[in-house]
Protein backbone atom coordinates (compact mmCIF):
# COMPACT_ATOMS: atom_id res chain seq x y z
CA UNK A 1 0.00 0.00 0.00
CA UNK A 2 2.37 2.60 -1.35
CA UNK A 3 1.14 5.90 -0.34
CA UNK A 4 1.02 8.11 -3.13
CA UNK A 5 0.84 5.47 -6.05
CA UNK A 6 -2.62 6.90 -6.96
CA UNK A 7 -4.46 9.88 -7.08
CA UNK A 8 -4.52 10.78 -3.57
CA UNK A 9 -2.74 8.13 -2.15
CA UNK A 10 -5.64 6.41 -2.06
CA UNK A 11 -4.98 2.19 -2.44
CA UNK A 12 -6.13 0.55 -5.05
CA UNK A 13 -6.85 3.47 -7.52
CA UNK A 14 -3.69 3.30 -9.36
CA UNK A 15 -3.34 4.21 -12.78
CA UNK A 16 -2.91 1.66 -15.34
CA UNK A 17 0.85 0.89 -16.39
CA UNK A 18 0.11 2.21 -20.05
CA UNK A 19 -1.80 5.18 -19.44
CA UNK A 20 0.97 8.04 -19.28
CA UNK A 21 -1.58 11.30 -19.29
CA UNK A 22 -3.11 9.24 -16.00
CA UNK A 23 -0.08 8.51 -14.38
CA UNK A 24 1.53 11.85 -15.30
CA UNK A 25 -1.39 13.42 -13.62
CA UNK A 26 -0.92 11.63 -10.53
CA UNK A 27 2.13 12.07 -9.78
CA UNK A 28 2.09 15.83 -10.75
CA UNK A 29 -1.59 16.07 -8.95
CA UNK A 30 -2.56 18.16 -11.80
CA UNK A 31 -6.00 16.29 -12.26
CA UNK A 32 -9.20 18.46 -13.05
CA UNK A 33 -12.17 18.92 -10.87
CA UNK A 34 -13.89 16.99 -12.99
CA UNK A 35 -11.76 14.51 -13.08
CA UNK A 36 -11.13 14.22 -9.48
CA UNK A 37 -14.90 14.05 -9.10
CA UNK A 38 -15.04 11.08 -11.28
CA UNK A 39 -12.46 9.41 -9.31
CA UNK A 40 -14.07 10.43 -6.03
CA UNK A 41 -17.19 8.62 -7.76
CA UNK A 42 -15.90 5.57 -8.22
CA UNK A 43 -14.44 5.70 -4.29
CA UNK A 44 -17.74 6.24 -3.40
CA UNK A 45 -19.15 2.96 -5.14
CA UNK A 46 -16.15 1.28 -3.80
CA UNK A 47 -16.99 2.27 0.20
CA UNK A 48 -20.14 1.97 -0.36
CA UNK A 49 -19.94 -2.01 -1.33
CA UNK A 50 -17.73 -1.94 1.70
CA UNK A 51 -19.98 -0.46 3.92
CA UNK A 52 -23.25 -2.68 2.58
CA UNK A 53 -21.39 -5.79 3.18
CA UNK A 54 -20.49 -4.97 6.58
CA UNK A 55 -23.71 -3.56 8.25
CA UNK A 56 -22.31 -1.49 11.52
CA UNK A 57 -18.75 -2.19 11.25
CA UNK A 58 -16.18 0.57 10.78
CA UNK A 59 -13.59 0.22 8.19
CA UNK A 60 -10.91 -0.09 10.46
CA UNK A 61 -12.53 -3.71 12.24
CA UNK A 62 -13.39 -4.51 8.56
CA UNK A 63 -9.82 -3.92 7.44
CA UNK A 64 -8.24 -5.68 10.70
CA UNK A 65 -10.47 -8.54 9.34
CA UNK A 66 -8.53 -8.47 6.14
CA UNK A 67 -5.82 -9.00 8.29
CA UNK A 68 -3.66 -5.49 7.56
CA UNK A 69 -1.83 -4.31 9.83
CA UNK A 70 -2.37 -1.00 11.99
CA UNK A 71 -0.04 0.91 9.68
CA UNK A 72 -1.81 -0.23 6.82
CA UNK A 73 -5.02 1.00 8.12
CA UNK A 74 -3.88 3.73 9.19
CA UNK A 75 -2.31 4.63 6.34
CA UNK A 76 -5.67 3.67 4.41
CA UNK A 77 -7.52 6.09 6.87
CA UNK A 78 -5.05 9.11 6.20
CA UNK A 79 -5.54 8.53 2.25
CA UNK A 80 -9.47 9.07 2.53
CA UNK A 81 -8.72 11.91 4.54
CA UNK A 82 -6.79 13.47 2.05
CA UNK A 83 -9.42 12.19 -1.04
CA UNK A 84 -11.74 14.22 1.58
CA UNK A 85 -10.20 16.95 2.02
CA UNK A 86 -9.17 17.20 -1.70
CA UNK A 87 -12.96 16.71 -2.73
CA UNK A 88 -13.75 19.47 -0.49
CA UNK A 89 -11.22 22.16 -1.77
CA UNK A 90 -13.36 21.32 -5.42
CA UNK A 91 -16.33 21.75 -4.75
CA UNK A 92 -18.10 23.99 -7.01
CA UNK A 93 -14.80 23.81 -9.25
CA UNK A 94 -15.34 20.31 -11.35
CA UNK A 95 -16.60 18.48 -7.94
CA UNK A 96 -20.46 18.22 -7.02
CA UNK A 97 -21.40 18.90 -3.53
CA UNK A 98 -23.39 15.62 -4.07
CA UNK A 99 -20.66 13.88 -4.38
CA UNK A 100 -18.54 15.32 -1.80
CA UNK A 101 -21.37 14.97 0.18
CA UNK A 102 -21.68 11.23 -0.34
CA UNK A 103 -18.14 10.22 0.18
CA UNK A 104 -18.21 12.24 3.74
CA UNK A 105 -21.32 9.96 4.56
CA UNK A 106 -19.85 7.10 3.76
CA UNK A 107 -16.68 7.76 5.93
CA UNK A 108 -18.80 8.59 8.55
CA UNK A 109 -21.29 5.29 8.41
CA UNK A 110 -17.33 3.62 8.37
CA UNK A 111 -16.45 5.43 11.36
CA UNK A 112 -13.32 7.46 9.78
CA UNK A 113 -13.41 10.83 10.94
CA UNK A 114 -13.78 13.73 8.69
CA UNK A 115 -13.40 16.93 10.88
CA UNK B 1 -7.01 42.71 11.83
CA UNK B 2 -10.61 42.43 10.72
CA UNK B 3 -11.07 41.80 7.21
CA UNK B 4 -13.66 43.34 4.91
CA UNK B 5 -15.11 40.66 2.90
CA UNK B 6 -18.54 42.34 1.64
CA UNK B 7 -20.69 40.04 0.03
CA UNK B 8 -19.06 37.27 -1.81
CA UNK B 9 -20.11 33.79 -3.77
CA UNK B 10 -20.26 30.59 -1.25
CA UNK B 11 -21.18 27.11 -1.52
CA UNK B 12 -24.20 26.00 0.26
CA UNK B 13 -23.33 22.66 1.67
CA UNK B 14 -25.79 19.20 3.07
CA UNK B 15 -24.46 20.38 6.52
CA UNK B 16 -23.29 24.49 6.01
CA UNK B 17 -21.22 26.68 3.98
CA UNK B 18 -18.17 26.42 2.35
CA UNK B 19 -16.35 29.79 0.82
CA UNK B 20 -13.50 29.96 -1.08
CA UNK B 21 -10.24 31.85 0.00
CA UNK B 22 -7.50 33.49 -1.27
CA UNK B 23 -3.88 32.73 -0.13
CA UNK B 24 -3.88 35.94 1.33
CA UNK B 25 -7.15 34.98 3.03
CA UNK B 26 -5.37 31.97 4.74
CA UNK B 27 -5.45 31.99 9.06
CA UNK B 28 -2.11 33.96 10.50
CA UNK B 29 -2.36 30.98 12.92
CA UNK B 30 -1.57 28.59 10.38
CA UNK B 31 1.52 29.84 9.34
CA UNK B 32 3.14 28.70 6.00
CA UNK B 33 6.53 28.43 4.82
CA UNK B 34 7.57 31.44 3.11
CA UNK B 35 8.11 29.50 -0.41
CA UNK B 36 5.05 27.45 -0.40
CA UNK B 37 2.30 27.99 -3.57
CA UNK B 38 -1.09 26.78 -3.85
CA UNK B 39 -1.30 23.87 -5.99
CA UNK B 40 -1.80 24.65 -9.30
CA UNK B 41 -4.20 22.03 -11.60
CA UNK B 42 -4.88 21.71 -14.98
CA UNK B 43 -7.62 23.99 -14.63
CA UNK B 44 -5.94 26.40 -12.52
CA UNK B 45 -5.08 27.06 -9.05
CA UNK B 46 -6.90 25.10 -6.24
CA UNK B 47 -7.93 28.06 -3.59
CA UNK B 48 -8.14 27.17 -0.25
CA UNK B 49 -11.64 26.55 1.66
CA UNK B 50 -13.26 27.75 5.02
CA UNK B 51 -16.22 25.76 5.67
CA UNK B 52 -18.55 26.47 8.54
CA UNK B 53 -20.38 22.63 9.37
CA UNK B 54 -23.69 23.60 11.76
CA UNK B 55 -24.35 20.67 13.77
CA UNK B 56 -27.00 20.34 16.23
CA UNK B 57 -24.60 20.57 19.30
CA UNK B 58 -21.28 21.96 18.13
CA UNK B 59 -20.38 24.45 15.08
CA UNK B 60 -17.00 23.29 13.26
CA UNK B 61 -14.61 26.02 11.48
CA UNK B 62 -12.76 23.72 8.89
CA UNK B 63 -9.63 25.60 6.88
CA UNK B 64 -8.42 23.73 4.14
CA UNK B 65 -5.78 24.21 1.15
CA UNK B 66 -3.93 22.17 -1.08
CA UNK B 67 -0.08 23.34 -1.57
CA UNK B 68 3.29 22.68 -3.34
CA UNK B 69 6.85 23.08 -2.55
CA UNK B 70 9.85 22.78 -4.31
CA UNK B 71 11.54 20.46 -1.93
CA UNK B 72 11.76 17.01 -0.28
CA UNK B 73 9.48 16.09 2.00
CA UNK B 74 11.91 15.93 4.42
CA UNK B 75 12.85 19.67 4.34
CA UNK B 76 9.15 20.26 4.19
CA UNK B 77 8.86 18.86 6.87
CA UNK B 78 11.56 20.67 8.58
CA UNK B 79 9.97 23.74 7.72
CA UNK B 80 6.89 23.16 8.92
CA UNK B 81 7.81 22.22 12.15
CA UNK B 82 9.51 25.41 12.38
CA UNK B 83 6.86 27.76 12.04
CA UNK B 84 4.16 25.67 13.86
CA UNK B 85 6.48 25.98 16.71
CA UNK B 86 6.77 29.77 16.36
CA UNK B 87 3.20 30.21 16.59
CA UNK B 88 2.56 27.68 19.68
CA UNK B 89 1.40 24.46 17.93
CA UNK B 90 3.14 21.48 18.82
CA UNK B 91 3.27 18.05 16.82
CA UNK B 92 4.00 15.85 19.95
CA UNK B 93 5.37 12.93 18.44
CA UNK B 94 1.73 12.28 16.32
CA UNK B 95 3.42 11.56 13.14
CA UNK B 96 2.65 8.87 10.76
CA UNK B 97 5.30 8.43 8.22
CA UNK B 98 4.74 5.91 4.88
CA UNK B 99 7.09 5.65 1.89
CA UNK B 100 6.27 8.75 0.29
CA UNK B 101 3.67 10.43 2.83
CA UNK B 102 3.96 11.31 6.24
CA UNK B 103 1.10 13.03 7.90
CA UNK B 104 1.40 15.19 11.43
CA UNK B 105 -1.03 16.18 13.33
CA UNK B 106 0.00 19.48 15.54
CA UNK B 107 -2.79 20.62 18.60
CA UNK B 108 -2.39 23.23 20.36
CA UNK B 109 -1.50 24.29 24.32
CA UNK B 110 -4.85 27.23 24.88
CA UNK B 111 -7.87 25.03 23.09
CA UNK B 112 -8.82 21.69 21.29
CA UNK B 113 -8.17 23.06 18.10
CA UNK B 114 -5.65 20.71 15.84
CA UNK B 115 -4.34 21.03 12.47
CA UNK B 116 -3.08 18.30 10.26
CA UNK B 117 -0.47 18.40 7.37
CA UNK B 118 -0.09 15.78 5.09
CA UNK B 119 3.30 15.61 2.85
CA UNK B 120 2.95 13.90 -0.54
CA UNK B 121 6.27 13.63 -1.98
CA UNK B 122 6.76 13.30 -5.94
CA UNK B 123 8.77 10.05 -7.39
CA UNK B 124 11.82 12.72 -7.68
CA UNK B 125 12.11 13.80 -4.43
CA UNK B 126 12.10 17.18 -6.11
CA UNK B 127 8.61 18.90 -4.91
CA UNK B 128 5.99 17.79 -2.34
CA UNK B 129 2.17 18.53 -2.46
CA UNK B 130 0.70 19.57 1.22
CA UNK B 131 -2.45 19.00 2.29
CA UNK B 132 -3.67 20.97 5.62
CA UNK B 133 -6.26 21.61 7.54
CA UNK B 134 -7.17 23.28 10.61
CA UNK B 135 -10.49 22.12 12.60
CA UNK B 136 -11.78 24.33 15.49
CA UNK B 137 -14.73 22.30 17.26
CA UNK B 138 -16.99 25.51 19.04
CA UNK B 139 -19.76 24.18 21.62
CA UNK B 140 -23.04 25.13 20.85
CA UNK B 141 -26.33 25.62 23.35
CA UNK B 142 -29.26 26.28 21.44
CA UNK B 143 -31.46 28.76 23.04
CA UNK B 144 -33.75 28.00 25.34
CA UNK B 145 -37.64 28.42 23.64
CA UNK B 146 -39.23 31.57 24.81
CA UNK B 147 -42.24 30.73 27.05
CA UNK B 148 -45.30 31.35 25.02
CA UNK B 149 -47.74 34.04 27.07
CA UNK B 150 -51.16 32.10 28.69
CA UNK B 151 -53.82 33.19 27.28
CA UNK B 152 -55.71 34.32 30.27
CA UNK B 153 -52.96 36.37 31.39
CA UNK B 154 -52.97 38.42 28.09
CA UNK B 155 -56.59 39.53 28.19
CA UNK B 156 -56.43 41.45 31.59
CA UNK B 157 -53.89 43.70 30.24
CA UNK B 158 -55.85 44.24 26.71
CA UNK B 159 -58.82 45.16 29.12
CA UNK B 160 -56.27 47.83 30.43
CA UNK B 161 -55.60 49.08 27.45
CA UNK B 162 -58.78 49.67 26.03
CA UNK B 163 -59.99 51.74 29.06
Amino acid sequence: MEGGASIGGFPGFEPPDDDERYKRKVEKSTATGEEVNTWVKEINNFLRQIANKNPGVTLEKILEKQGLTSEQITSFSNALKDVHLNASTRVGYGVQESTAKTLEELMRLLGVGTW
Amino acid sequence: MVKQFGFRPFHRMHDGILIHITLDEWPADVPLPEDIKLLETDDGVVHPFWRIVLEPNRTIEAIGGIFQMNCSRDATSKKFEHVMQNVGWKSNGMLFQEERRTTIRYTHSIDDAYVEVSLLQSKDLETTRVTISRTLKHPYIPPVAEEEPVEANVEPALEEVAK
